[in-house]
């Protein structure tokens, strides 16, 4: 209880700042990832390549492995992948800090934690010491004992050393008498050569996900025992399996309504806009030839049977029922929902933008910053398809997307050029007097003005920042920009 | 073990991967030459794609191919086993929006082999046809010359009933004929039926299929004397599609002109059949003649001419372009049409573009060294050059509003030996049978009132050399044109473009070290 109010205190400015989120959302920079990381992934990698003592290929096999591994982290580093802000991540570490402090033994000194500004609800540890959580998992969880669980539940992965020995399993499997001795026969087989190259493939790899889901299981019960330790509520790891079992329908599952937001602007809207048909002339088949069996493809036991052993070892445990800290924890991932589209934006994923700023807008149609970024969104888009570049920001609809997000793709790539022009004008330039005092939001008007061909209006804006922003963040690029120039 | 190194992509979770969103992957392809993929289409629509590819020696010679439908997103939707005898070849697939038709060639089995299946991937019907000469092969290739883009379908869906196929048959040495086979969705024989050249016909026919619906099809048909003759009589036909009925042909030559088709269509909206061409005057042969002009006529389903319209060259083109009365343009050469549209307001639109011949000095050269060696080249000494693109804007009377002129730059195409004496109508014939011009193909967007005519082109930049483009001329609903050009630089083994749905096209590229297939949608800007 103590630590919890101590994390009241240390919270208390950027929580205050959480409860206008109604209204808008103040991106920071992220922090460069500390120096010293890339260093200690370096070193690490090095002391790990001298520890491989197995025999000729196999040793060959690993290597190749680890420093596959080793540059692929390094690369993710020096694209600043990972999320270093003044409340979140210090957040996260204080959690650390609680498993720490509650398990002594673990080897602190060889771990590092990150959160990855990924929006997909994942977490994963790399076995070389590194555990990366991910922004979309945050944003899923609803309680802090829940992402600490998580935590421990990778932490047990490192101390299992499950992925290494899935590394030295592998190495070994493809370098066996037995796997060479078999590439042999499927050589001089006449007939239904790759036939039998992929069945061996499919077993070799079945293999493999079955260990991983032995490891799982095995990191779910040593986790649950270093969480156990902390002053969490035990249920709380059962809650985040649970919440884990739905992770794959949308946080925010509820259709956009184009019309709400894009009709009656001062540019036209076409019906056939949103004209989404589910039905196809298509029948998407469940089954390929060559298909894989996705029972035996998955990493993870079912959610429910991890619940239920889960459950089994909780249930021979006696402890008290403890708060759960749900409405702070929601704060933060109510956070993350504004930072995965910060994250997201900057990362030219400029579909996903627009798309997350939509959903927010139903839950707060004040925010300057969610108004802001559908009209930076749709300018963006813009951009993009001008320099047919579309692809890159934008997915393509499917039947593998969920309902609500495909509808929303057909929507976007049924939009031409001065359509995403004229709407991010349209929308932005209906805006109250108080959001275009906004700098953010007044700057993404006077780029909808340009390109969407609003040269008086653009410039009259323009005039307006200057005036009103005097040396603010966008000041600079105001005054030097010829916005004229790419909009002829 | 170098190919199950590259098969082994073990998941072992180390670290995440990127996959570009808009990129498909086809993945196992062995060797190019033995994959052949198209385009399905549906109401002049781009419903999906397939890839036929061998994969796999199941019997002495027997070959497990597969074949992988994908929709219009590149989304694999159905994936099919089949096996084929060895040098089976897909050539061509239909989908009528409830089942696929797909036509398999087999050069050394010489057999030609209809197949339809439902869209689950289910086999519906088939129908194998034995003995089939080399000529037979050859004569599809010359519909391309006669069809309206030079892509030779031969298959066209009939609503959601069936489908037309265009059957070519050497008859001896120099005659040939033609037939229209009607099949079912499943095959069944007792919906079939066939319709074609006449028992007792001394002409050579071609028939070139211009549209077909659920209760008609215009259907253009070629005839000559001789294979050697170069006068070419063409003829329109309203075809009734339960049954093959001709209920109506019109002949091109009268006592006024001579004529050619380069477009013929019914057209719903107005229920009416138009026909448009080049005119000749009516002692010259289409092939070798001078073309007068353009010419447009309408036709009731009775065969009833209800309206008629001449654009001259020198009287009526002339006013917007610098061209005198055989049609040749001032700067040199002829203008081709390819395609004519109709938009919602009733304008028609013809696309063409100009082609000059010149001397090759490639060619030269060629024939200069093979005559040193006692041999030729193969080679003309002369060559085209293929120039812009030219848009013919029409009144729903045929009244040439506008000629509209888009600059591409130049391309050269060698001729082969002897071509270069054919006159420009013939020229164009083959140019277009071969698919040599820089014309790719015309596409309406229907729900946005737009239509965009393609080709593929190359553009200088300072500083960045010569680039490969696909060029887009883009109609935009409102009366004007705007151009597109996406850069097609790839660093691919093969690269190829096709037709996507309205507002996109794909690219396909072949990486060779990868065995893969990677396709993309690009976005076209109108």
């Amino acid at each position: 209880m103590m630590s919890r109010f101590a994390l009241c205190i240390i919270f208390l400015i950027p929580l205050h700042s959480l409860a206008q989120l109604q209204y808008n959302y103040f991106p920071k920079e992220n922090k460069a990832s500390p120096a010293h990381l890339q260093n200690e992934i370096r070193s690490r990698w090095q002391s790990d390549m001298e520890a491989v003592s197995f025999p000729g290929k196999v040793k060959k096999e690993v290597e190749k492995l680890l420093t596959e591994r080793y540059e692929s982290l390094a690369d993710r580093l020096d694209e600043e992948e990972f999320l270093f802000d003044d409340v979140i991540f210090p957040f996260y570490q204080s959690i650390i800090q609680k498993i720490f402090q509650a398990n002594p033994s673990l080897p602190k000194e060889e771990l590092r934690f990150l959160i990855s500004k990924s929006r997909f609800p994942n977490a994963s540890c790399l076995g070389e010491g590194t555990i990366i959580i991910n922004l979309g998992l945050i944003n899923r969880l609803e309680a802090e004992g829940q992402l600490a669980f998580a935590i421990c539940h990778e932490i047990a992965h490192y101390t299992g050393d499950h992925v290494n020995e899935k590394i030295f399993d592998y190495a070994h499997a493809v370098n066996s008498k037995a796997f060479k001795q078999e590439i042999r026969n499927i050589r001089r087989q006449e007939y239904f050569q790759n036939k039998r190259l992929m069945d061996l493939l499919k077993d070799l790899s079945y293999d493999t996900y079955r260990h991983s889901r032995f490891y799982e299981s095995d990191a779910d019960s040593l986790g649950l025992q270093y969480f156990l330790k902390t002053s969490y509520d035990p249920n709380e790891a059962v809650r985040c399996m649970a919440i884990l079992d739905r992770v794959d329908e949308p946080k925010y599952p509820q259709n956009i309504d184009f019309e709400k937001h894009f009709k009656n602007l001062s540019y036209p809207y076409k019906d056939w806009w949103d004209d989404y048909d589910l039905e196809n002339d298509f029948f998407y088949s469940k089954d390929h030839i060559y298909d894989w069996d996705n029972d035996s493809l998955k990493t993870h036991p079912l959610c429910s049977d991890r619940i239920a052993a889960l459950s089994q070892q909780l249930s021979q445990l006696n402890f008290e029922e403890q708060e759960s800290g749900e409405n702070l924890y929601n704060k933060f991932s109510e956070l993350c929902d504004f930072k995965l589209i910060h994250t997201a934006y900057n990362g030219g994923s400029f579909g996903q933008s627009l798309f997350q700023s939509l959903l927010l807008l139903d839950k707060y149609p004040e925010n300057t910053y969610l108004q802001a970024m559908v009209g930076n969104s749709l300018l963006r888009l813009h951009d993009s398809k001008k320099d047919h570049r579309l692809g890159e920001v934008l997915d393509m609809t499917g039947p593998k997307n969920k309902e609500n997000y495909d509808r929303f793709l057909h929507f976007v790539r049924e939009l031409r050029l001065k359509d995403l022009a004229g709407l991010a004008y349209a929308f932005l330039e209906k805006g109250t007097n108080k959001a275009k005092d906004d700098q953010f939001y007044l700057y993404s008007l006077i780029l909808a003005s340009y390109t969407s061909k609003h040269i008086e209006e653009g410039k009259a804006y323009k005039e307006r920042y200057l005036n009103t922003f005097p040396d603010g963040i966008f000041t600079e690029e105001i005054i030097e920009t010829d916005f004229t120039i790419d909009n002829n | 073990m170098s190919k199950l190194k590259t098969l082994i992509l073990i998941p072992v979770l180390l670290f995440a991967t990127g996959i570009l969103a808009q990129t498909t992957s086809i993945s196992d392809i062995g060797n190019i030459r033995k994959v052949s993929s198209g385009y399905i289409i549906e109401n002049e629509e781009i419903k999906g794609y397939y890839v036929f590819s061998r994969v796999d020696k199941v019997a002495k010679k027997t070959y497990a191919y597969r074949l992988q439908i994908y929709d219009a997103n590149m989304n694999l939707a159905v994936t099919k086993s089949i096996n084929k005898p060895k040098n089976a070849y897909l050539a061509e697939s239909s989908f009528n929006g409830e089942a696929f038709m797909f036509l398999f060639v087999n050069l050394s089995k010489k057999t030609i082999e209809l197949e339809t299946y439902d869209k689950t991937g289910t086999k519906l019907g088939s129908k194998l046809y034995e003995k089939i000469k080399p000529n037979d092969i050859r004569l599809y290739a010359m519909l391309g010359m006669l069809s309206e883009e030079s892509n030779n379908p031969t298959i066209f869906p009939v609503g959601k009933r069936g489908f037309l196929r265009i059957r070519m048959q050497m008859n001896g040495m120099s005659k040939y004929n033609y037939q229209l086979e009607y099949f079912s969705n499943d095959m069944s024989k007792s919906e079939s039926w066939t319709v074609g050249t006449p028992k007792d016909s001394k002409m050579i026919e071609f028939p070139a299929i211009h549209s077909v619906s659920d209760k008609l099809a215009t259907v253009i048909i070629t005839r000559r004397k001789g294979a050697m003759s170069k006068n070419f009589l063409y003829a329109m036909q309203l075809l009734d599609m339960e049954n093959g009925e001709v209920l109506f042909e019109e002949p091109m030559l009268d006592k006024e002109y001579n004529r050619s088709v380069l477009y013929g269509e019914y057209e719903p909206t107005i229920d009416e059949v138009i026909v448009a061409g080049n005119y000749y005057d009516v002692k010259d042969k289409t092939t070798n003649g001078k073309p007068l002009g353009l010419y447009f006529q309408c036709y009731d389903k009775s065969g009833k001419q209800v309206k008629k319209s001449y654009l001259s060259w020198d009287k009526d083109v002339s006013k917007f372009l610098d061209v005198n009365a055989k049609g040749r343009i001032k700067e040199g050469g002829f203008i081709t049409l390819h395609k004519m549209v109709r938009t919602e307001d009733g304008k028609i639109y013809a696309i063409g573009e100009r082609f000059r011949k010149a001397v090759s000095g490639a060619g030269v050269a060629m024939n200069v060294l093979a005559a040193a060696g006692g041999g030729t080249s193969g080679i003309s000494n002369a060559k085209i050059v293929l120039e812009e693109m030219y848009v013919f804007e029409m009144d729903k009377d045929f009244k040439l509003l506008d000629v509209k002129i888009f600059d591409k730059r130049k391309s050269n195409v060698l001729l082969p030996a002897g071509a270069a004496y054919s006159s420009p109508t013939l020229l164009a014939y083959i140019l277009k049978g071969y698919g040599w011009f820089d014309y790719s193909y015309t596409q309406k967007d229907k729900k946005r009132g737009i239509f965009y005519s393609t080709y593929l082109s190359t553009l200088k930049e300072k500083g960045e050399g010569i680039k490969p483009i696909f060029g887009v001329i883009a109609y935009d609903g409102e009366g004007g044109f705007t151009e597109d050009k996406i850069n097609l630089k790839s660093k691919a083994t093969e690269m190829w473009v096709q037709p996507a749905k309205p507002g996109y096209v794909s690219i396909w590229e072949y990486h060779r070290k990868e065995k893969n297939i990677t396709v993309r949608l690009e976005p076209i800007n109108y």
